[in-house]
């Protein structure tokens, strides 16, 4: 258990550098959606290893991921599709 | 492993961190929305955050997240609960220089004089990093009451109370959780 802490944890960790890295060298809605995709990824683990969601009931689990995919489908659609943020 | 069936403690619990969760996404969503309208102000605005400050406090509350994930885990078992302490002390530790960080990020922004008012993009700034950081010392109070209860169960000898590390353990990830969704939408958005 403690090794699969460690283990997202340094995931989490790589996983957030690699969003600054591509938020700095590269420009477009592209990257931003990569990098909210990559966000709520995080958001996922966080639930799943750290809260334990993984070891919880199936409503729960189910209730989890019902938020994480309404939040995650809300907030892309919301940067792509608000007013004059239409990509290209 | 196998399933956990919640108790009535629990599930108050994830209510409670469910309901945040999704007021954090209707604020998350109406930055967008107003992101949306005007661009270039938010990009300008955005522009003149520090990336590396909000990337270390990203790392710092990831931290924090292992350190509390590891001590719950400790206190599992009977024999290793003596391991939880220090691991607390780690996480509390981490809620601080989260602070600091804060704190300096804020002052420098005072001193260049922006503020609340200065445009919408850091009305919404100062509004979703504040109540973020409202509820991150809230999570320190309730870590610094979970230390202190172990402490004396330890030294009693006594059991150590499950809602509290429940509660606190579970509002400490989901801080970490609205943070790493926060990071990106005001620091890397461009």
């Amino acid at each position: 258990m403690t090794r699969l802490f460690f283990l997202t944890w340094l995931f989490l960790s790589l996983a957030s550098l690699l969003s600054w890295w591509l938020d700095a060298s590269m420009q477009g809605v592209w990257v931003g959606t990569a990098v909210l995709f990559v966000a709520f990824f995080k958001a996922r683990m966080v639930l799943m290893v750290f809260m334990e969601v993984r070891d919880a009931t199936p409503l729960l689990r189910w209730v989890c991921e019902a938020w994480l995919g309404i939040a995650c489908t809300a907030v892309i659609a919301t940067y792509w599709f608000a007013p004059f943020s239409l990509p290209g | 492993m196998g399933e956990r069936a919640p108790n009535q403690v629990e599930a108050g619990v994830w209510v409670v961190v469910l309901g945040e969760l999704s007021v954090f996404t209707l604020f998350f969503t109406t930055f967008l929305y107003y992101r949306a309208l005007s661009i270039d102000l938010f990009h300008a605005s955005s522009a003149t955050l520090s990336q590396t400050l909000g990337l270390l406090n990203t790392l710092i509350l990831l931290g924090s997240s292992w350190f509390v994930a590891t001590a719950v885990n400790a206190l599992r078992e009977v024999d290793r609960r003596r391991r939880a302490l220090p691991h607390l002390a780690g996480a509390l530790c981490c809620g601080a220089a989260f602070v600091a960080v804060k704190v300096f990020e804020y002052g420098r922004a005072f001193r260049e004089g922006v503020n609340v008012l200065t445009d919408e993009f850091y009305m919404f700034y100062f509004m979703l990093t504040g109540i973020h950081l409202l509820h991150l010392v809230v999570g320190m109070a309730l870590l610094g009451a979970m230390a202190l209860h172990l402490r004396s169960a330890l030294a009693t000898d006594a059991e150590v109370s499950e809602t509290l590390v429940g509660f606190s353990s579970c509002f400490w990830h989901m801080l970490d959780l609205v943070w790493i969704i926060l990071f990106p939408l005001l620091y890397l958005l461009h």
